[in-house]
This record gives structure tokens, C-alpha cells and sequence, in this order.
């Protein structure tokens, strides 16, 4: 702790630790979201946070942007597959432990189906669907041309849409 | 908590914010978050000066060596040494400048033709002159299977690997198109090139410092936390061989995997094929990920980890290391605090 107050200290401590505690459990939430476990997502905004504190300078006063967009990225870069680095796993392809719910819950089914979604597809429906940004704000965030977000979104809900598990007449 | 979905499909978008805003409605409060920061803080500064340091190394070892030695680990390939064509590197990570574009200050939008190879893997890197210019730079490539946006304003590179093109629809010989994307309002110069991975042995690797540092894992370090139960190193006398071995975890499984020194260590798991760590560098890559976590503890339903103890055999097959310099780490992944 005494770290954490000599650090209050340094011009813009205060506010960064302001922001911390406010914003955190949102943050948590999308990162969730995204990652689909829960450690996972406290590592992720973490990272976030820490990169924003080393850019807190730059953005203080309008951090939400920069951190989501880290929060976005480097969620992507970590299951990023890359000929030079080991390959992204998630679990390994064999049967998960049995689902005692998943034949009575559709919610399940949906939640299992986003996560068959590609990366970057599912994070533009969580930026879209759950932070409701607009598409001009998620394509700011992540880099690329408002068509793109119109595009993978849609892409992502007929994904859905047609998703085998979700379909009526699935074998339960 | 929101009312439970209608039985059904999906039938439209308030489905999908049901669905999220009911997953994530109650996040865990760990303590200490902000102390977890500050520690993740120290430790991206920390590999800041060893990458810098490690940076040094190279070019001292470069100078001592002479400027015509150029470390080879087979035959020479007909490429001349390493050296960057304007501002982007003709070889990096492993790969090489296959293609490149550049879009002048104004300039929005430019396009490269790439014609694939096989088991091609693209690397997309965009160099931005101008120093503390940050212009909001999209890459995105099209082909027989449609088209995907992988772009991003915040990091320099993109890399597309076989997997995704082949689900994209590309073979050996299609032709790719990628366009860049630059935001209006950059008034800077920004380059983009397609980079393609060149097996090991044809990579034109840097001369080997003096002293190689063997790659440390330390738990407490920022980004990685497993509860170290298997650790591996090689053995000096063989550098480059097989070791299996067998452990049990309860939880989610985490792993690391680092090497300092060139060479590939090819892993798999319970009988799956995990893939190659390829180092091409001397000293720790900063861009690359050293965590690789699998969940195999998944229930659905709130708290969506229960954990559960599986046994797993890991084969690890490392070659053309000159250097024992690698390390694999593996236990149960630990809850960041």
C-alpha cells in the first residue's frame, strides 16, 4: 500500500484511480463478454488498464476509448494465430464435461454460439449490442470502415441465426 | 436478472442484449486491482529496458563480429542480409517483404495484389513515419471467399494465418487483395506490406550475441500467472530432441513457452497439435504472447468456473537450437490478483 500512496503522487494518480474504481466493472463485464471466463477477462482489463496508465497523459480526460480499444485488441492479439508464436488454444478439441443445463436453456445455446463467432465478429456485437456504442464508435475503436461494422454485424446475427444449436427443430 | 429468453431461436437483436447483459451481470470483485496493475505496470517497463537492452546486445554483437557475418543456420539462401526497404524491415518475425504499398499523407485508401503460396501465412505490418503521429491505419483482404477487415488503429501488424485464409477460401496460387484503409486526417506517410513466412532454415538470422540469456519465468511477473507444476528445460548435451511428460492439473490449464535463442519448439497436448513457438530473434520477443490458456473446466451458468483435475501428456519436440535457450512452464492457471 505504500507504494499505491506514494503513487498519488504522480499528476494524474489520483484521477487514474478514480477511474479505476469506477469504471472497472464495466470494463470487467465487456471483457467477459469477450473472453467468456471470468479470469480471463480480470487479466484482460488489467493489461488494459495498465497500458492506460502509461498513456494516461495522453488520455486523460476521454480514457473510455482508448482502453476499450485495447480491451479489444489485445483480446484479439492474445488468440491471434501467428506462424511465429505458439497457436492460440482455448480448450483442447475434445468432449467438455457434460452441460446439465444446456438442453433446457436457449440462452445457453446463443451463449455458446457467440462463442463459435469469430473474434473480432463477436467483439463488434458485444460493442454494439451490450456497450451500445454506435457503429461509428466501434468502428473507431477497432480500427476499421463503418461498412465493416455494418457488415460484421450482420454477419454475425445471421451467424447466429442459422446457428445449428439454435435451430427449432435441434434433437434435444 | 432479466427475464429468461423465449424458447427459440434467436429472433432478433433485444435476444442478443438480453443474452449478454444477463451473462455479465454479476462480475467478481477481486481486491487488490489496482496493486495488480501497478505490478503489471512495472513489469511492461521492465521488458521495455530488456528489449532495449537486448537491442544493444544484438548491435554489439553485430559490431564485434564484423559487418559482413551474417549467422546462418543451413545453406545460404539467395537474399541478401537483412535491411529495411523505406521503412518497413524486408525480414521480421520470421518472414519476409512480399509486397508493399505506400499511401502519401492525404491519401485513404490503396490496394496490394498477393498471389497465395502454399501453407502461406500473411503478416500485414504498417509503418507510420513522422514521430508521435498515430493515424488510424485498416487492413482488410478479400478473395474467392469473401472478405474479412483485420484491421485495427492501435497495433502495427496483423497476421492472418492459414487456418482463417483457407476458411476464407483460399488455395495455393489464389490471388489475395488486401486494401489499407488510412484515416482522412492523417498528415503522415504510411506504409503497409505483405509479409509471408520463410521456413527456419532460409531465415536470415541475426549473429549471435556474446552472451545468450537463457528465457526465466517468474509468476509474480504482470501477464502470467500459472501455479508452476512442470517446468522444462533443455539439456545441453541435447539441445534439440523430444521430452513427453505427464502431470495432473485441477483447473484451468495454463502454459508458457519461451525460447531466446533461434530455433522451434513444436508442442502438443493429450495427443493435439498445439503448434510451433518459432524464435528467430535473440533475447524475448515483447510482441509475443508467453501465456497459452485452455479451458477445460467449463459449466455453463454462473460462476462458469468449477474445476475439475485432468491429466495431461505434454510432447515437446525443440530443433535447430544452437543455444540451450528455451522454457516451457505449465500448471494451473491462477486467478489474477
Amino acid at each position: 500500500m505504500v507504494g499505491l500512496l506514494d503513487r498519488r503522487a504522480v499528476p494524474g494518480r489520483t484521477e487514474y484511480e478514480e477511474y479505476v474504481a469506477g469504471r472497472s466493472a464495466g470494463l470487467l463485464r465487456t471483457a467477459y463478454l469477450l473472453t467468456r471466463d471470468w479470469a480471463l477477462a480480470e487479466d484482460l482489463l488489467q493489461t488494459a488498464l495498465a497500458k492506460a496508465w502509461l498513456a494516461w497523459r495522453r488520455i486523460n480526460g476521454q480514457p473510455d476509448p482508448y482502453v476499450r480499444a485495447v480491451l479489444v485488441n489485445t483480446y484479439a492479439s492474445w488468440w491471434r494465430r501467428r506462424w511465429n508464436v505458439e497457436t492460440p488454444t482455448e480448450r483442447l478439441p475434445e468432449q467438455p464435461g457434460a452441460d446439465q443445463h444446456a438442453a433446457v436453456d436457449e440462452r445457453i445455446a446463443l451463449w455458446q454460439a457467440l462463442g463459435r463467432l469469430p473474434k473480432r465478429r463477436r467483439a463488434v456485437l458485444v460493442l454494439r449490442y451490450f456497450d451500445d456504442l454506435s457503429e461509428v464508435e466501434v468502428a473507431r475503436l477497432m480500427g476499421c470502415s463503418v461498412g465493416t461494422v455494418k457488415s460484421q454485424a450482420s454477419r454475425g446475427l445471421a451467424q447466429l441465426r442459422i446457428d445449428p444449436s439454435l435451430r427449432p427443430d435441434r434433437s434435444r | 436478472m432479466l427475464e429468461p429468453m423465449r424458447g427459440g431461436p434467436m429472433r432478433d437483436e433485444d435476444d442478443l442484449r438480453a443474452l449478454l447483459a444477463d451473462r455479465a451481470a454479476y462480475p467478481p470483485e477481486p481486491a487488490g486491482r489496482l496493486a495488480a496493475i501497478d505490478r503489471r505496470v512495472a513489469a511492461i517497463r521492465r521488458r521495455r529496458v530488456t528489449a532495449l537492452a537486448g537491442a544493444l546486445a544484438v548491435l554489439v554483437g553485430a559490431a564485434l563480429a564484423g559487418p559482413t557475418v551474417l549467422h546462418r543456420l543451413n545453406s545460404a539462401p539467395a537474399t541478401p542480409p537483412a535491411h529495411v526497404i523505406d521503412h518497413l524491415p524486408e525480414y521480421t518475425g520470421g518472414s519476409r517483404l512480399v509486397a508493399r504499398v505506400t499511401l502519401a499523407p492525404g491519401q485513404t485508401r490503396a490496394t496490394l495484389q498477393y498471389t497465395g503460396t502454399s501453407g502461406a501465412s500473411l503478416f500485414f505490418a504498417r509503418a507510420c513515419p513522422g514521430a508521435g503521429a498515430r493515424p488510424d491505419v485498416g487492413v482488410g483482404f478479400s478473395g474467392p471467399g469473401g472478405s474479412s477487415a483485420i484491421g485495427s488503429c492501435q497495433t502495427p501488424e496483423e497476421t492472418v494465418g492459414p487456418r482463417l485464409l483457407n476458411a476464407n477460401g483460399f488455395r495455393t496460387g489464389g490471388r489475395i487483395q488486401v486494401t489499407v484503409t488510412v484515416g482522412a486526417s492523417s498528415p503522415v506517410e504510411v506504409e503497409a506490406g505483405i509479409y509471408q513466412a520463410v521456413p527456419f532454415p532460409e531465415y536470415p538470422h541475426q549473429p549471435r550475441p556474446p552472451v545468450v540469456t537463457p528465457p526465466s519465468y517468474d509468476p509474480g511477473d504482470g501477464d502470467t500467472r500459472i501455479d508452476t507444476q512442470l517446468t522444462l528445460r533443455p539439456d545441453p548435451a541435447r539441445l534439440n530432441t523430444t521430452v513427453t511428460r505427464t502431470f495432473t492439473v485441477t483447473g484451468m490449464l495454463g502454459y508458457v513457452l519461451r525460447c531466446t535463442a533461434p530455433g522451434v519448439l513444436h508442442l502438443s497436448i493429450n495427443g493435439v497439435d498445439l503448434g510451433e513457438r518459432r524464435c528467430d530473434t535473440y533475447g524475448l520477443d515483447p510482441g509475443a504472447p508467453g501465456l497459452n490458456s485452455f479451458i477445460n473446466n467449463t459449466v455453463n451458468g454462473p460462476p462458469d468456473t468449477r474445476p475439475i483435475t485432468r491429466t495431461y501428456t505434454v510432447r515437446l519436440v525443440s530443433t535447430y537450437f544452437t543455444d540451450p535457450a528455451w522454457l516451457f512452464v505449465a500448471g494451473p492457471y491462477v486467478y489474477p490478483r
